[in-house]
């Protein structure tokens, strides 16, 4: 997932949801410091990694700041996947062989492209696609439950996914799974 | 004397008195010879024609490895690069205009790669041109206009062949170089083209030849005997085999033409040994020796393969290259004698070295464990005899890089290990590595013992051992499964005594001897701690972790017993390459595969071994387990493997040791990577090693090496990540508390904090406006 468009909430939620905002802006600053950093593994210069901030580390032992520095909204950075060059030459390849009905080659071309970009859910999505073209539904479901699995802050890649777990319970006329799947593609868009 | 000359003197006289008799007598001898020597040369006739028309080679199954994918971005340096090359048996030249060949200046290569049919597709021959940037492909186009993406041709890395080990690569003449054709007439047989199957005048000059230089340098036999000798008759050397061998051969000469005598003997006659596999025809020695196609030879190996027909062990040019190469140089003089070419030309190839890939590491690898594997794989659809007669290619999932490497770095770790024992055990200590890319099952690579070229018990699939504290994560799996417990959860390290149905008392120990009292889970993991381990699982319950192995990947569900909980069960380290590769997979299930997709000898696909993915456990519950086993390798039984692995590269893992440290375990991996380690001997008996003593070094020094990426799979939904204390498993943050590690857990959880570290610590009023600002952006 190299090449990743990155973006911020397109805008911040209007007037009318002031007083929630206000609630929840106070609420944020008070919690903002209980949100670790994402994971990062030890720098290896220690043998046994023992995490410590190396602000505090020199510095004497302090009590408790009462009043918390605000931090800004522990905004989840929406991250909508792309597809690689490499990738973007094998789907689109895996699509005509699609469209003259020879699953086994698309879903190898797909495959090709899944090696090179393995966490990207788009191209788990397009191995769903094949599956459900050749009618192996429960693992044009599978696909999509992986690729749902993976795209944690992505919500139009997400909804694509459970468009496509629904159409897999529509062909296997499970209508009521269809729809719920259906009405979270909706809700993920 | 005058005895004998009263007899020859009486000798005439019954001569004449029996004449008539003895003359009836002798024709009757010289008929019934005669009727019987026709009878016999029918009867030859007989074999060498049904024999040689009704006979098709019998053609192995062709197994290749993984192709390697070209692209913008791939880990490739100019060196790799040619390095992938010439690993392919590429060769470098001024000018490349053959499929095979290639020319580098600087950090630009230019190729022509070779025309390949793959199993979706053919892929003609292209000229390319790569440059590099550094680690990674820069560009890649062809005349100009930029490729996206490019499969190299794979590499062949051996055949299915039969219980006889008669394995080839058949060849058609248009295959075969002419200057081949030119050289093994010239060192073999100068007068093919014109007699009849039998040279008198070479048979007697090879004998003066050989009498005067008192050693083998010429042989009498024509091709066409060589040909029957390979085809019809066993090694015996006696004068009937001889006279039998020659009828043959002239009957043979009587019945078919030049070419087809000669295409025979190409395909038929032996070439080297590789272990159990003899290596037939001039097709697959090719492959054998220089790792690459016949059809792409220069001169010097052609030279050098006519040079082996005549002793193909006493002049093996991998263990007597000297032999080899003063022979190879003889042949080329006699081409000059013979002016098939010229003298600065021969000079030219006598000048280069013998040009052999190195055994059991390019193209003369040989993977019996990894091809047990295939065989296996494909036994389930095939007949024996469709995989070793019928001519099947086989695409496999090997990466030969990654094989090599872990063949390489478990024998090292081996041999350090038993350098460093003061009692030597009269058996050699045994290990067993499988690597597989967890988010596709595929397995790259697979050895089977530390003599990873010996075609034997192939302990990787076969060796059902005991796997120790390798089922902990599994026991943690259903804890978290089950909605009870999380990372932090304290659980009581202490003393256990579990009544056993058959009224004995079970009391497990810590490995330590020692009780470690209260500990959060997070900590019994990553420290393997038995007792917490113990106490968790029989909360759980029994019936749910039993049920958590089969859910996983493993082919049955263990007894319900509690010895379980402590690994008292027997898996082969495939087996245990499927269990975690479910957790490596985020919870999903994908069946292990070494083989992609098999093609028959025409071309045509005939089944494709499709990637598959089922859901067997939350991501949620995996996440939370997973980032425990992240703490397994930072500070608990994995830690020293940091040393060996690149800075900052996140990796999970644990270690599993058996009862009297019978078994050595290591497993865990990467965002890209799975490898699972075994120790042990054969017989079972105690190694002295624990999991992170023995397997854990040539784990981390086989990822450390392999180019893998971090563990990076998202927080799933409803999770978030949190510090609390190593020891006491209380929530606190930087600057306040002890020896903290980040560990998963739901979201809105209420840990207990560390006294003094409340403040601005996860209030509910928080969480809440986190779950409100996860509402607003998912509208």
């Amino acid at each position: 997932m190299t090449a990743e468009t990155l973006r911020r909430p397109a805008a911040m939620p209007r007037l009318s949801l002031a007083p929630a905002v206000a609630v929840w802006v106070a609420a944020l600053a008070l919690s903002a410091c209980t949100v670790p950093e994402p994971y990062r593994a030890p720098q290896p210069s220690t043998p046994v990694p023992v995490p410590k901030q190396p602000t505090t580390q020199t510095q004497p032992a302090q009590p408790p700041p009462v009043v918390e520095e605000p931090e800004p909204l522990p905004a989840p950075v929406v991250r909508e996947p792309t597809l690689g060059p490499a990738s973007r030459a094998l789907v689109g390849q895996a699509q005509a062989q699609l469209a003259s009905k020879n699953f086994a080659v698309a879903a190898s071309s797909i495959e090709r492209a899944l090696r090179i970009e393995p966490g990207n859910p788009l191209l788990w999505i397009e191995l769903g696609k094949v599956r459900q073209a050749e009618g192996n539904y429960v693992q044009a479901e599978n696909m999509g439950r992986k690729a749902v699995a993976m795209s944690v802050n992505a919500p139009r890649t997400r909804s694509a996914a459970w468009s496509l777990i629904a159409d897999s319970y529509r062909a296997r006329g499970k209508n009521a799974e269809a729809q719920d799947a259906a009405a979270r593609a909706g809700t993920a868009r | 004397m005058a005895k004998a000359s009263k007899q020859s003197g009486a000798t005439p006289g019954l001569f004449r008195k029996f004449r008539k008799q003895i003359l009836i007598g002798a024709a009757l001898v010289v008929g019934v010879g005669l009727i019987a020597g026709l009878a016999w040369m029918l009867y030859l006739d007989r074999i060498v024609t049904a024999q040689f028309e009704g006979r098709r080679w019998t053609l192995p199954a062709q197994v290749y490895a993984e192709p390697t994918e070209l692209y913008v971005g791939q880990n490739f340096s100019a060196d790799g690069m040619e390095r992938e090359l010439r690993r392919l048996g590429y060769h470098r030249v001024d000018d490349p205009k053959d499929p095979g060949s290639y020319r580098r200046k600087g950090a630009r290569i230019d190729f022509v790669s070779r025309r390949f049919a793959f199993w979706d597709g053919a892929q003609e021959s292209q000229h390319l041109t790569v440059t590099a940037r550094g680690d990674a492909i820069d560009s890649l186009a062809s005349q100009g206009a930029d490729v996206p993406i490019f499969r190299l041709d794979p590499l062949l890395i051996g055949s299915i062949f039969p219980m006889h080990g008669e394995d080839r690569v058949v060849i058609t003449p248009d295959q075969v170089p002419p200057m081949l054709t030119a050289a093994l007439k010239v060192a073999e047989d100068r007068k093919f083209d014109t007699h009849h199957g039998v040279n008198l005048a070479a048979i007697l000059r090879a004998a003066w030849v050989n009498l005067r230089a008192g050693q083998i340098e010429q042989g009498g036999s024509t091709l066409t005997q060589q040909l029957v000798k390979s085809y019809f008759l066993d090694n015996r050397r006696t004068l009937g085999r001889k006279i039998e061998e020659a009828c043959m051969a002239i009957l043979l000469e009587i019945h078919f033409d030049k070419q087809d005598l000669l295409n025979a003997y190409m395909n038929e006659i032996y070439l080297g040994q590789d272990g159990r596999r003899a290596i037939h025809g001039f097709g697959l020695a090719s492959q054998f020796y220089f790792g690459k196609p016949l059809s792409e030879l220069q001169l010097h190996e052609v030279a050098l393969l006519v040079a082996v027909v005549r002793g193909p062990s006493y002049y093996d040019p991998r263990r007597h290259p000297e032999r080899a190469r003063a022979r190879r140089d003889l042949v080329l003089k006699l081409m000059v004698e013979q002016q098939v070419i010229d003298a600065a030309t021969a000079q030219q190839a006598m000048a280069r070295p013998l040009g052999t890939a190195g055994a059991g590491k390019a193209a003369g690898g040989y993977y019996p464990a990894f091809l047990d594997l295939v065989r296996r794989t494909l036994r389930r659809d095939y007949r024996e005899e469709d995989l070793t007669e019928a001519g099947l290619k086989i695409f496999s999932t090997l990466n030969p890089a990654v094989q090599q490497r872990a063949e390489t770095v478990l024998s090292q770790e081996l041999d350090r290990i038993e350098k460093a024992r003061k009692k030597k055990k009269p058996q050699p200590l045994e290990g067993v590595v499988v690597v597989t890319a967890p988010q596709n099952g595929e397995v790259i690579a697979l050895v089977g013992g530390r003599e990873a070229s010996f075609d034997g018990f192939n302990r990787a699939l076969d060796a059902k051992r005991s796997i120790g504290s390798l089922v902990k994560p599994v026991i943690y799996l259903a804890a978290m499964e089950s909605g009870r417990f999380t990372p932090a959860s304290m659980v009581e390290d202490g003393p256990v005594e579990v009544k056993l149905a058959n009224g004995k008392t079970w009391q497990p120990k810590n490995y330590s001897r020692e009780f470690f009292g209260p500990v959060p889970l997070v900590r019994a993991l990553a420290q393997s701690l038995n007792l917490a381990t113990v106490r968790l699982g029989l909360d759980v319950g029994l019936p749910a972790v039993t049920k958590e192995f089969k859910t996983l990947g493993l082919d049955h569900e263990p007894p319900q017993l509690p010895s379980v909980l402590l690994g008292a069960l027997d898996v082969s380290p495939l087996e245990v390459a499927q269990l975690y590769n479910s957790f490596a997979n985020g919870g999903f299930n994908t069946p292990l595969r070494a083989v992609r997709a098999v093609v028959d000898a025409e071309g045509k696909p005939l089944k494709a071994f499709g990637l598959e993915v089922t859901p067997v456990a939350t991501p949620q519950a995996v996440y939370q387990v997973n980032r425990m086993m992240v703490q397994v390798m930072e500070r608990g039984t994995g830690a020293s493997a940091r040393a060996n692995l690149p800075s900052g590269l996140v990796v999970a893992g644990k270690s599993g040791t058996s009862s009297d440290y019978r078994d050595s375990w290591f497993a865990g991996f990467s965002g890209s990577h799975l490898a699972v380690v075994w120790m042990g001997y054969d017989d079972n008996s105690p190694t002295g090693l624990t999991g992170s003593t023995g397997s854990l070094s040539v784990w981390s020094k086989l990822m450390g090496s392999i180019g893998t990426t971090s563990l990076n799979a998202p927080v799933p939904d409803g999770m978030q990540e949190t510090w609390v204390e190593f020891y006491t498993g209380l929530a606190a943050k930087p600057g306040c508390g002890d020896d903290l590690v980040t560990i998963a857990v739901p979201l809105g959880t209420q840990l207990p904090v560390k006294p003094g570290c409340e403040a601005g610590m996860g209030t509910t009023l928080g969480d809440r406006a986190r779950e409100l600002w996860q509402s607003i952006i998912q509208r």
